[in-house]
């Protein structure tokens, strides 16, 4: 399956199927801390492990770290 | 010198703003922008959207000031212990008593941050924490998409100012600062490179409201 992230077409296995099985995959453990919208449409944490990705989805993830 | 006592307030206005555009000060009065957190970020973009003579600026940050945050945060050794909020309101009438604060001293939730900021054309992420930061702009995208989001990641410790980026990251969102350099790794904070982050925040916010796209 090709997904679409942040702009490069990376290549996955076909046993992701959720956005939280993606982001553990990308090595993302702290799930509270990401922003991510597919095809445009944030997602919520609350849905991540109910959201699907499917093959050429456009993912954006912003990973956020502390200060302000 | 002008005895400021003897003029009126739309006097001063002109006078304070008569180094910018007339075209564009009188867009950026009629905005409206939202800042999210009062702190080394949020006092900044204030200040400066304040000074470019935005007309109003809704400012939510449930925190007091503290002897910590003065090595960056815009506030004095007097407002110790008063809400941040409070002191900003304060330090911005000092120079313009025109811009129309919106005091919000309430914690920032998914919940209740589309009303809080309902109406602003722009809002500022100026908040603390990375799980904050996700939570805020999450729930701004999701139930206000039209408007734009100026966020902020990655300010802490002392490399380079010039690593600091804007990113445009979809329509309406636009992430600001190296994006790695974490707060909680011990780097730490420095007045310069948050400020650079905040002024970037601000200038990109003013240039929104102008219809301008980064």
């Amino acid at each position: 399956m090709n997904l679409n992230i942040n702009g490069q077409i990376k290549e996955f296995s076909e046993e992701i199927i959720t956005l939280e099985d993606l982001l553990l995959n990308l090595n993302i453990k702290k799930l509270d801390r990401v922003a991510v919208e597919i095809n445009k449409e944030i997602i919520e944490l609350s849905v991540f492990d109910q959201t699907a990705v499917c093959s050429n989805d456009c993912i954006e993830i912003v990973s956020f770290v502390g200060g302000g | 010198m002008i005895d400021i006592n003897k003029i009126s307030e739309d006097e001063y206005a002109e006078l304070f703003l008569s180094r910018q555009p007339i075209e564009k000060s009188k867009i950026l009065k009629r905005a409206c922008v939202g800042i999210a957190g009062a702190g080394g970020l949020g006092s900044v973009v204030a200040e400066n959207l304040a000074r470019a003579g935005v007309g109003k600026l809704i400012v939510a940050d449930f925190d007091r000031v503290e002897p910590s945050n003065l090595n960056r945060q815009r506030f004095s050794l007097s407002q110790l212990g008063m809400l941040k909020v409070a002191a900003l309101t304060e330090n911005i009438k000092k120079f313009n008593p025109f811009t129309e604060l919106v005091e919000i001293s309430e914690k920032i939730t998914s919940s209740n941050c589309v009303q809080i900021f309902e109406n602003c054309h722009v809002i500022a992420e100026c908040l603390d924490r990375a799980e904050e930061k996700a939570m805020f702009v999450s729930s701004i995208r999701k139930y206000a998409p039209d408007m734009y989001v100026a966020a902020v990641s990655g300010i802490a410790g002392i490399n380079s100012g010039s690593e600091i980026l804007i990113r445009k990251l979809s329509d309406k969102l636009y992430i600001i600062g190296d994006m790695k350099s974490d707060s909680e790794k011990g780097e730490g904070l420095f007045a310069t490179r948050v400020g650079i982050a905040a002024s970037m925040q601000a200038h990109l916010i003013l240039r929104l409201i102008l219809g301008e796209e980064d």
